[in-house]
């Protein structure tokens, strides 16, 4: 049991607070654009909001860059010791410790919402990753009974990456008008037993997260192949997020 | 023609998938007229389609009596002028367009205009099909997945020239025969041989950049995700060659575009003679009862 300190921006970032909660964690939610798109705050700075009791950060933001990066000149050196577990959707898990001070108490996880049916976490060690902290996250996502699964340092890991692509390629389809975005979303169903429609998947992970990915990808990569369908990019612009601002691809009234 | 007209369908080509389309709508009630070049081959066809009707009556699937009335109303013909009597043909020849538009040029002297030409292609452009034909308005894509008895799904693809009355009235076909249509428009791949692309594609190249192996990869995608099977696994069971030539297919079809850009590791996996479980080994091997 530990002091959580949970920062986000996405459906990920509340279903993880409550599991940790559920599993016997203190945790402290730091949450932005909860409810959609909200710009009055870009840059919180996470030394006010860490405190000595915290024993592990848990970071689930797309725009992470807000938390991280911009603290570079003035570094709280109350996280030198924490681990920092940081959602690699945008960037790498040694992209992210170059911007932080103590780049071995920092490793990448993914994973995607719904997170309650997930039964395995990727845990991602950049090149400056030390054992402890390696320990620290198989520790952490072991407790919430996930099984924590090494791969390699990379933007998007394996399961973000795959759906992201699934559900750009299935925007590019809606905005063509090859079928509706319920009859994509069925034949995906019903054709190749995909756990949901790729576009309804989109809903619930949240359209800036799904953006995100794809952006990340574009940038480490420099593909066209990752290149954002503009009808996502129009939704994301529109504060049209998903489940959460009941209004993505689909209406949730 | 509506659907409450059409009481004989006819069935063209009695391979996997003909075949399974003729079973569906014999149990389904229709009569049915299978069609393909010799009779060796239609009795094949005939053989296999009985045993699985007769094998779901004694599983208890349907009665004794069904199964019988399902396998009285198949009748197997070579001779493609006897499709004079159908009121609805789906054609399930090989995917060649020659052949198929060769086809449809002889049924424009044989049926009346009337009757709707559904194609099950995966892989052609149903207007390219329809385009020899001299009522192109009645030709609609028509797209079951295999095995056709068990996948809910129908793609009804509108061609260019698809009449809005023949559309609706293969959607209102799916329907009688126990099947989820969807609509959509005739581009390379449909929706799912489409969207699902990156499926394969950028677990490949997962592999190939060494994020994880292929075992990994399935599993994260499986106990990660909620997929049935991983990508590797389900590659496998396609076939790796099928599952590779579906990616150049649509890769070319849609001009290179760099989402659908086949895997070269794919490639030289099929070049050695790895396919998947019908050669014993693809990405994981496997014993002679898992083939």
């Amino acid at each position: 049991m530990s002091n959580v300190l949970v920062i986000g921006d996405g459906p990920l970032a509340y279903e993880i607070t409550e599991t940790s909660k559920l599993n016997g964690h203190g945790v402290t939610p730091y949450f932005t654009n909860e409810r959609g798109p909200d710009f009055s705050h870009p840059y919180i700075n996470v030394e006010q909001i860490v405190s000595r009791s915290t024993d592990l950060i848990l970071e689930a933001a797309k725009n992470k860059i807000n938390y991280w990066y911009t603290h570079g000149s003035e570094y709280p050196k109350i996280l030198t010791d924490i681990p920092i577990l940081t959602l690699l959707y945008t960037e790498s898990a040694t992209h992210i410790s170059n911007w932080l001070r103590n780049a071995p108490n920092v490793i990448g996880w993914a994973a995607l919402p719904p997170f309650e049916k997930a039964k395995a976490v990727e845990i991602m060690p950049g090149l400056q990753t030390n054992q402890a902290t390696l320990e620290a996250a198989q520790q952490f996502f072991t407790s919430l009974g996930k099984e924590p699964v090494i791969i390699k340092d990379c933007v998007g890991g394996v399961l973000p990456r795959v759906v992201a692509s699934l559900i750009n390629n299935a925007a590019y389809a809606l905005m063509e008008g090859v079928a509706s975005a319920a009859d994509i979303d069925v034949a995906m169903k019903l054709g190749t037993n995909y756990p949901y429609g790729p576009l309804e998947w989109a809903d619930k992970i949240g359209l800036d997260q799904v953006l995100g990915i794809l952006e990340g990808l574009c940038e480490a990569y420099g593909e066209d192949r990752y290149r954002p369908a503009p009808n996502l990019r129009q939704l994301v612009y529109a504060g049209h997020w998903g489940e959460r601002t009941g209004r993505g691809f689909y209406e949730y009234p | 023609m509506t659907i409450e007209h059409i009481k004989k369908v006819g069935v063209l080509g009695s391979g996997t998938m003909g075949g399974g389309i003729a079973q569906v709508a014999a149990q389904s009630g229709f009569d049915v007229l299978l069609y393909d070049i010799n009779t060796e081959i239609l009795q094949k066809a005939f053989g296999k389609i009985s045993g699985f009707i007769n094998r779901a009556a004694e599983k208890g699937k349907i009665t004794r009596e069904e199964a019988d009335a399902a396998i009285e109303r198949i009748i197997t013909t070579t001779h493609l002028p006897n499709m004079a009597g159908c009121d609805f043909i789906i054609e399930a020849v090989p995917e060649k367009l020659e052949l198929k538009q060769s086809l449809y040029q002889e049924l424009d002297g044989i049926t009346s205009p009337h009757v709707i030409l559904a194609t099950n292609t995966s892989t052609l452009s149903v207007t390219q099909i329809a385009s020899v034909t001299k009522n192109p308005g009645r030709v609609v894509g028509m797209h079951f997945f295999n095995p056709v008895p068990l996948m809910k799904l129908v793609e009804v693809i509108g061609g260019a020239s698809s009449d809005e009355a023949a559309i609706l009235t293969i959607i209102e076909m799916a329907k009688r025969l126990g099947k989820t249509p969807v609509v959509t428009k005739d581009v390379p791949g449909f929706i799912v041989n489409r969207v699902a692309r990156p499926f394969y594609l950028e677990a490949l190249r997962l592999l190939e950049e060494g994020v994880a192996d292929h075992a990994t990869i399935d599993r994260l995608i499986r106990e990660g995700g909620g997929f049935n099977m991983g990508p590797f696994e389900l590659m496998d069971l396609i076939g790796l060659d099928v599952n590779f030539a579906a990616s150049v297919s649509v890769y070319e079809a849609y001009f290179h575009e760099p989402r659908y850009r086949p895997s070269l590791l794919q490639q030289r996996m099929v070049e050695s003679g790895r396919l998947g479980r019908k050669t014993g080994r693809g990405w994981y091997e496997y014993g002679e009862d898992e083939k």
